[in-house]
């Protein structure tokens, strides 16, 4: 019984649903509040005006579009790219402003919270979320049907 | 009595039904995706009632200048000069319950988080009125470098209010002076 939850398939399942949900979450988050998006990622003074702009109008339907994809079970590679993307991006902006001591808010699922090691914390498991669906979407999920006729 | 017809060969278990799709096809689908999205993005934004200006060098992407600094030695004169202050702490919450300047009758504290800052400032005239009552105006932030901090203080400037400065050195600076400290009880 225990085997057959923690199949591949089934572990392909929830991850596809978990990823995908804070995904849309997250883009739904921001998609009314672009300027203030904008503030935050120049906050980070990574990039210039003209990417910080394009990102915060850009990223949100990103973020909704991959999670959608995720959770529907299309395209599952490509929107896996795109969440890997997404993540490692935020991943090194954090990175970044702990190395410079920048104390400014991470522009998260459109709250105040401050840019630090939680939010790495949260980076990195959506990173795994992302490798697993990349890595399990490479092979179909072989339902019961499937194994009885290989056998 | 004719043989059985030989069993059709076993599916391949590592190729999925209908051939592998490789790594250049699912990025073009990924570029799709973003090319969708970025039409989506430009087209609700062209709508919004302030939507953010896309090939500007100035607006909301650019870096926040630097604003005007005070430092905790300056601060501590005006105390002692019976000048009054007031602390905008522009930390998390979480933060300022943890530790925070605490108040005294001629230092005002007050914890708005730098997102949230001009929301609040909109929303409630007694906070111009308290801004222009004082002497001077302290952001305070984690750390010296504190991009939001300076955001926060360009704005007020901006509504002329020219007693801002931020605090040089944030909480790190503040925690090393003698002024005092409340923290959350253990």
């Amino acid at each position: 019984m225990m085997r057959k939850l923690f199949t591949p398939a089934m572990l392909l399942f929830a991850m596809r649903l978990a990823l995908g949900g804070v995904l849309i979450y997250s883009g739904l988050s921001k998609v009314h509040g672009e300027w203030k998006f904008a503030e935050t990622i120049a906050n980070f003074r990574l990039l210039p005006a003209v990417i910080n702009q394009l990102a915060a109008v850009i990223l949100p339907w990103a973020e909704i579009s991959a999670g959608l994809l995720l959770v529907c079970g299309i395209w599952l590679r490509a929107s896996g790219l795109i969440a890997l993307l997404m993540f490692s991006a935020f991943s090194i902006a954090v990175i970044s402003a702990l190395a410079r001591g920048l104390d400014t808010e991470c522009g998260c699922f459109g709250t105040d919270s401050r840019a630090g090691w939680h939010t790495l914390g949260v980076d990195a498991l959506g990173l795994a979320a992302a490798l697993i669906v990349l890595a399990l979407a490479r092979t179909p999920a072989r339902g019961p049907a499937q194994v009885k006729s290989a056998a | 009595m004719e043989p059985p017809p030989p069993a059709p060969p076993a599916p391949s278990h590592s190729a999925p039904a209908g051939g592998s799709e490789s790594w250049c096809t699912e990025a073009l689908r990924a570029a799709a995706i973003l090319l969708l999205a970025a039409a989506a993005g430009i087209t609700v934004n062209y709508f919004q009632a302030r939507p953010v200006p896309l090939f500007s060098s100035n607006g909301p992407g650019a870096w926040p200048e630097l604003a005007e600094r005070i430092t905790i030695e300056q601060v501590l004169n005006l105390l002692n000069t019976r000048r009054s202050v007031l602390i905008v702490d522009v930390r998390s919450e979480a933060d300022f319950k943890q530790a925070h300047a605490r108040k005294s009758p001629q230092m005002e504290v007050l914890n708005i988080p730098s997102g949230a800052f001009l929301d609040y400032y909109h929303r409630y005239p007694a906070l111009a009125v308290l801004i222009s009552s004082k002497d001077m105006v302290a952001v305070l932030c984690s750390s010296a470098e504190c991009p939001s901090g300076d955001r926060v203080a360009n704005s007020l400037r901006e509504l002329r209010h020219n007693n801002v400065r931020v605090l040089h050195g944030g909480w790190i600076s503040y925690r090393k002076s003698e002024l005092p400290v409340e923290e959350e009880p253990r």
